[in-house]
């Protein structure tokens, strides 16, 4: 069975790398750009995230996740890390919030068209199998990076159910995510 | 069978800081629970569903294409470590006359001049320690030859340094001047005697120095030069 590219990334085949670049570099570089970094963060944690990546892709594990999930995972935790680190967390935060508030996040803004990748289509498939309110915690979660502190005082909801709903929606996204086609008879539970 | 409840609870504090909502008893909690389940604190499945709903949030709203100059950049920047056999990894083959070199870091017991005893156009030159250095007292010596724009670094007394922290980083000075000094690429040492090829990616012209400066550990475009370690002016044999 041929190597998945980040498998090839692990075995250090500077080919790989290139590719592994040319694929995910504008998803690593979008995550970057909607945290609220100035640009020269966001190149900043780019070279860091890709530096990792060839670090790191001898733990990854086609079995346990897919390459967009692993990809976007490591971007994550370091893009977190790096606004932890600006301390810059507590501004963007209160802006986050302020845009969630406006916004309202009750669901989802559309779709646009054109290619998107296999793993964020069935992402979004799945989370729209999610209840309204997990939706929504989930989104404000993970999406703008409040904590479930900021996501109570934002909607108003009691910290304890932000904390279920972001809890429950998570695990039951994962639940979807390890199916082949995530099942719309499973909706909103 | 029943499962063990502590695995579902692991699970549901892994979800917890996935989504931003630990806080330090759940730290502590979820470490008890790994201990006694054997489980490490790698990625886990809930880190892996939040990261591709991250994904699926970016792909919504549409990626923005990630700028050439930084994707040449990180090309030129993640470190290739050679193995023993001292095959050197073509790793830049970027056409950009700005990328860098990357260094291939290879550790060689005892330091000897004699694998380029049959390189005659090679010039020489002593690390000494740099105005200023964070660190003194490294030795050694580097040989160059323009011809081939290549060469070799040798070190003793360089520290060990913890690669996700600080990087050694080479710099090249040639006939442009120090405002024009070259990049070297990373390397790292494991506080022995290190031999480090090197291969600029763009050319070297009439080098006169090389400096080592600490860096962080994805590497700089630009340094300021402020944590200083070793220098050595070339002389022609």
């Amino acid at each position: 069975m041929p190597l998945t590219l980040l498998q090839r990334v692990a075995k250090k085949e500077p080919e790989a790398m290139r590719e592994c670049v040319a694929r995910f570099g504008g998803l690593v570089w979008s995550l970057a750009r909607r945290a609220g970094l100035t640009e020269s963060e966001c190149e900043d944690v780019s070279q860091e995230i890709f530096s990792e990546l060839w670090s790191v892709c001898s733990r990854y594990d086609p079995d346990v996740a897919g390459e967009t999930a692993f990809v976007a995972t490591i971007a994550r935790r370091r893009i977190i890390d790096r606004q932890r680190r600006l301390g810059a967390q507590r501004g963007m935060i209160a802006g986050a919030a302020a845009q969630a508030q406006a916004n309202g996040y009750e669901g989802a803004p559309p779709s646009k068209p054109g290619e998107v990748a296999e793993e964020a289509t069935k992402a979004m498939k799945a989370f729209t199998l999610l209840s309204s309110d997990q939706q929504r915690v989930l989104r404000m979660s993970v999406e703008l990076g409040l904590t479930h502190e900021l996501i109570a005082k934002s909607t108003g909801m009691p910290l304890g159910t932000v904390k279920t709903h972001a809890r429950r929606g998570l695990m039951k996204l994962r639940e979807l995510l390890g199916e082949d086609e995530p099942d719309s008879s499973e909706v909103n539970r | 069978m029943k499962m063990d409840p502590s695995i579902d609870r692991l699970e549901e504090l892994w979800a917890d800081r996935a989504t931003g909502g630990e806080d330090a008893a759940d730290v502590a909690e979820a470490r008890q629970l790994r201990r006694r389940l054997g489980v490490s604190d790698d990625l886990n499945c809930m880190d892996f569903a939040a990261g591709q709903l991250g994904a699926g949030f970016t792909h919504e709203l549409g990626l923005e294409a990630m700028p050439a100059h930084l994707e040449r950049s990180i090309m030129a920047r993640v470190p290739v470590r050679a193995t023993r056999s001292m095959k050197l990894v073509p790793w830049l083959i970027t056409a950009a006359a700005a990328s860098i070199a990357i260094v291939l870091t290879l550790k060689q017991p005892g330091l000897s001049a004699e694998p380029f005893a049959d390189q005659g156009q090679f010039v020489r030159a002593s690390w000494a320690d740099w105005d200023s250095p964070e660190v003194a007292g490294v030795r050694g010596e580097v040989a160059w030859c323009e011809d081939a724009q290549s060469g070799y670094m040798l070190f003793t007394g360089l520290p060990v340094n913890d690669p996700s922290k600080d990087r050694y980083h080479l710099w090249i000075f040639d006939s442009r001047g120090m405002s024009q000094r070259i990049s070297g690429g990373v390397f790292d040492s494991d506080g022995g005697e290190v031999k480090v090829p090197i291969h600029p990616g763009i050319r070297v012209c009439g080098a006169q120095a090389f400096a080592i400066t600490i860096e962080r550990p994805e590497g700089v475009w630009v340094s300021d030069m402020s944590r200083r370690v070793s220098i050595a002016q070339l002389a022609s044999k």
